[in-house]
């Protein structure tokens, strides 16, 4: 028989010898392991909940900004080279954006905008938005889509609030100041796409006798890419407005709402550190004499210390062994019910607590394995002080070198 | 029974190491439970009183989801919370604290949307709110934030120099009016707190002043104005004003800080006169809203300027010295007297009776003091809407940078975290109190054992002689309550001294005080010392299971 199996069953046997240390370590372990999963996998949960519970984003597709230059309309071939040109990359390849010509009103409830949609396409790309580009704007309309450049669709918000419906004029004053009001006819009213940004949008046609141009587009931007759509037109002249991620939003918030509570848990497992190494401790000054013995028959430092890691690995196995039908009966049971996490989500949080129970163990018993390893037979059978790192300790508990 | 415990006494001097340990441990867990509870809660008098000040209130009651909480993310809906942009005419400190919530957007759950008009759906709404806040016996009064926007208007500078007066024009677009909080009106009464009244100080004050530590100077050396909202010209508005359209401006809002000594307003006797456009305040059923195409002209006199001096921006410049740069609010409001803004909203189309255009409300406090720990309760007054300290919101937006400029301070110094959408954390401190208690109990439960271990032949010989096996665990308890009473009275004592500044601020009387220490010591003490004697009898138990002979025998 080799060496190491004879420690290794030298291990084994000293193990079960000692029922009452090795129920608290399996204990403090296992109640760890299981509070700490399920802490985590609830979490996980209320997190993802909260993070589904927004699926609609602000804008229609992917797109995070709306840029608007009130002085300069291009073409979308213009257009497409600026953004080529000063972003590295076309309409095309980018493929997310919408374009239309703009124009801005003063209406009864604040400024409005009465959008024509451009139907500019560069060449068939692969792309979010629906090539019927109206499409992009509403999910459902009652009346019909405009025909006539004088003629709008009006969101049902404004439709609510004013009381306008399907046939209606509606007269708008140009923001700039002097000129003429402009009469609409409302054709119909539409809900749309995504919520909040483009509700004060009236929906029009470009005029199909002039040169298509574009001054407003709705797309995704990088945060250099939104700096040089500032520029648009001439420096700073266009209006960037920046929509945050709704998703990335709710994630940050359901973490912060939580941080306190994650903190709380890791201060629990330091706490469980701190009992295994007490735990240890008693043990190893209760057993100064066994490890003495060990030495005197030729043990050295490692093979005590392989002894003593194989009477610590039976605890974490034992403990591994009970936590995971208790962790399994009450996730599935009391936390998957209540939140719904999925069985995927199930692994992560047991792996990730198991993975820190094995190091906070290892941290615990460090010291007092150390002190039983590294001592001499005399040293530790007359309480003399033993060396780690040159420092002095003594097998009796804490660094208290005075009381030796 | 003298003996046993004077034996625990002994015991536990002659291990000083171990001992302090055990004491070290249960102070700390004193500690975190004493500053958990009600005085180490509070906030002194002068804390954010400069902010408390301008906004009118000690707390700001917030639209929705402004500060979420646990309950608010765990109770969501699927489909429920959507991102919101606040528009730029709301007026609402929002806008000082949260800008992002007016430009990126904050995910809320109000289903009509983000505020434009006003944080309430209507009137019943807003008197139903602020009744159920008023009616806690801790609030002193409720403050509505109401402003109103400026399309357009100019102001009039005069700049003197040796030419000539020059007279130059600031535009009032992007101008709020709002209703002057009672605390800063030249005649607030005397209940009102001095910390928060218009403060008379200084009004340029050099822009950075530098303390050479080194040599004995430190920030009261240096720092000669006050601050907080300083009168900085003209005169204040008051209650006398009546419902005049009277209004005193934020200098630091119009003048650029380096023209400050040269700038002033143009104002004859009286002050001067605006000539303000203010969008209509129509209504489409019992919904109002500002309508932009049909503008209101109406003529303010502003009578006198204020500044905000809000913080003061520390950094070192070197060793041995300290920099201090005062900061400013450049808040660009004009305050008029609660009586003139309702006859100013009157003007703008407001019919009598009906919302106002309120942007939070500011709840001020019988005792500021008990502020954070007053604010679970007030929550559950208005669950729908959002509630935050002041104290706590300027600290969330001074680590972000926000709502000041810095001018003087270095760049490598203004160190500010990405701004984001801020959420009240779970509640953990009790979960901390019970985990450090547990960590606490379990040094001296393992201190105690590694005692009787290690003094196995002593608790032998006493047993020899006669002593029975629970009078020896009686003097192994004796010394782990002994040194478990230090740790409390240590930890109290710390924790409490903590709270010195806030009790002494805040005026709290001596009987109110005496009653708080007692139950705070009652709570720390159950808790510390049970928890001590439970752990005791770990220890206790190795005690009566030590023989005289196995020990004589082991030699240990």
């Amino acid at each position: 028989m080799s060496r190491s199996s004879v420690l290794t069953r030298l291990g084994n046997r000293n193990a079960f010898r000692a029922t009452a240390r090795l129920a608290i370590l399996i204990l403090l372990l296992a109640s760890a392991l299981v509070a700490r999963s399920l802490s985590g996998l609830s979490q996980a949960g209320l997190c993802r909940e909260a993070v589904d519970a927004v699926s609609a984003n602000c804008l229609p597709g992917n797109a995070n900004c709306i840029v608007y230059s009130p002085l300069v309309a291009y073409t979308p071939e213009t257009l497409s080279a600026y953004f080529r040109q000063f972003l590295g990359f076309s309409f095309s390849n980018q493929a997310e954006y919408i374009t239309a010509r703009c124009e801005r009103y003063e209406g009864p409830t604040g400024p409005l905008s009465v959008v024509r949609p451009s139907f500019y396409r560069e060449r068939a790309t692969r792309r979010p938005y629906d090539p019927h580009l109206e499409r992009n704007w509403f999910t459902e309309i009652s009346g019909r889509f405009p025909t006539r450049t004088d003629e709008v669709a009006i969101p049902v918000t404004l439709a609510q609030f004013t009381g306008l419906e399907p046939g209606d004029k509606l007269a708008l004053s140009p923001i700039t100041q002097g000129a003429a009001a402009v009469t609409f006819t409302i054709t119909g009213i539409y809900t749309p796409l995504g919520y909040g940004a483009a509700y004060d949008y009236l929906l029009s046609i470009a005029d199909s006798d002039r040169p298509l141009e574009v001054n407003l587009l709705i797309g995704k931007l990088s945060p250099r890419a939104i700096e040089i759509a500032r520029s648009w037109g001439g420096s700073g002249t266009a209006e960037v407005t920046v929509y945050a991620d709704p998703k990335a939003k709710m994630a940050d918030l359901a973490r912060t709402v939580y941080s306190s509570q994650s903190s709380a848990m890791t201060l629990g497992f330091g706490l469980i550190g701190v009992a295994v190494l007490v735990v240890l401790l008693v043990a190893m000054v209760e057993r100064r004499r066994e490890a003495a013995i060990y030495k005197m028959v030729g043990l050295d430092s490692l093979a005590t210390l392989h002894v003593l890691a194989v009477e610590l690995v039976w605890s974490l196995a034992i403990a591994l062994g009970l936590a995971t039908p208790a962790y399994w009966y009450l996730a599935t049971r009391y936390v998957l019910d209540v939140h719904a996490s999925g069985s995927a989500v199930l692994a992560p949080p047991f792996l990730w607590s198991l993975a820190w129970t094995i190091l906070v163990a290892a941290l615990g018993a460090a010291y007092p394995f150390a002190l039983a390893s590294l001592g001499t037979p005399s040293q530790l059978l007359t309480n003399q002080k033993i060396y780690i790192f040159r420092r002095r300790q003594v097998l009796r508990g804490w660094a208290d070198v005075g009381s030796a | 029974m003298k003996t046993l415990i004077y034996l625990g006494f002994v015991n536990s001097i002659r291990n000083l190491g171990r001992s302090l340990l055990t004491v070290v441990a249960m102070a700390m867990a004193a500690l975190m439970m004493t500053s958990s509870l009600t005085l180490g809660e509070g906030y002194t008098s002068g804390r954010a009183a400069e902010y408390r000040a301008f906004l009118g209130g000690d707390v700001l009651v917030y639209p929705t989801w402004a500060w979420p909480t646990e309950y608010d993310v765990v109770n969501l809906k699927p489909d429920q919370a959507k991102l919101r942009i606040i528009p730029p005419y709301f007026g609402s400190p929002l806008r000082y604290f949260h800008p992002d919530f007016y430009d990126g957007g904050y995910l809320t759950v109000a289903p009509e949307g983000g505020p434009t008009y006003s944080m309430f759906r209507d009137r019943t709404a807003m008197d139903e709110a602020v009744a159920a806040i008023q009616a806690r016996p801790e609030v002193a009064a409720v403050v509505p934030y109401q402003a109103v926007p400026v399309l357009a208007g100019e102001l009039n500078l005069v700049t003197e120099s040796p030419a000539g007066r020059i007279i130059s024009q600031v535009s009032m677009n992007g101008f709020s009016l709002r209703a002057c909080p009672p605390n800063l009106l030249g005649d607030a009464g005397q209940e009102t707190p001095s910390a928060l009244r218009l403060v008379e100080t200084n009004p340029n004050p050099p822009h950075s002043v530098m303390a050479v530590t080194a040599a004995g100077q430190d920030k009261s050396t240096v720092v000669t104005w006050e601050s907080g909202v300083v009168k900085s010209g003209g005169r204040p508005v008051a209650l006398t004003d009546g419902d005049a359209l009277v209004a005193m401006i934020n200098r630091r809002a119009v003048i650029p800080r380096d023209d400050l000594k040269s700038k002033s307003l143009a104002a004859g006797p009286g002050g001067q006169v605006l000539r303000l456009t203010l969008p209509r305040i129509g209504a489409s059923g019992s919904e109002l809203f500002y309508d932009f195409s049909n503008p209101v002209t109406v003529e303010v006199r502003v009578v006198g300027t204020y500044d905000v001096f809000s913080r003061l921006f520390a950094w070192p410049p070197g060793i041995g010295a300290m920099c201090w740069e005062q900061l400013y609010l450049g808040a660009p409001e004009l305050l008029m007297p609660e009586a003139g803004f309702a006859r100013l909203l009157e003007i703008m189309g407001l019919p009598p009776g009906q919302l106002p255009p309120v942007g939070a409300l500011a709840v001020r406090l019988q005792d500021q003091s008990k502020a954070e720990a007053l604010m679970p309760a007030l929550r559950q007054t208005v669950p729908d809407l959002s509630m935050v300290t002041v104290a706590k919101e300027t600290a969330f937006a001074n680590a972000r940078g926000l709502p000041e400029t810095i001018y003087e301070a270095p760049e490598n110094v203004r160190y500010a975290r990405p701004l984001s959408q801020p959420a009240v954390p779970v509640e953990a401190g009790n979960l901390f109190g019970v985990i450090l208690f547990g960590f606490a109990g379990l040094v001296a439960a393992g201190n105690a054992t590694l005692l009787v271990l290690t003094r196995r032949t002593e608790f032998a010989i006493l047993k020899a002689i006669g002593m029975r096996g629970y009078e020896v665990g009686l003097v192994v308890m004796v010394e782990v309550l002994l040194l478990s009473t230090l740790g409390l009275l240590l930890g109290f004592a710390v924790g409490e001294a903590g709270a010195i500044p806030i009790i002494l601020t805040n005026n709290v009387g001596l009987g109110p005080l005496l009653g708080t220490l007692e139950r705070d010591f009652g709570i720390v003490a159950g808790a510390t010392l049970g928890c001590s004697a439970l752990f005791s009898l770990i220890p206790m138990a190795k005690t009566l299971r030590i023989t005289v002979s196995e020990a004589m025998r082991g030699n240990e």
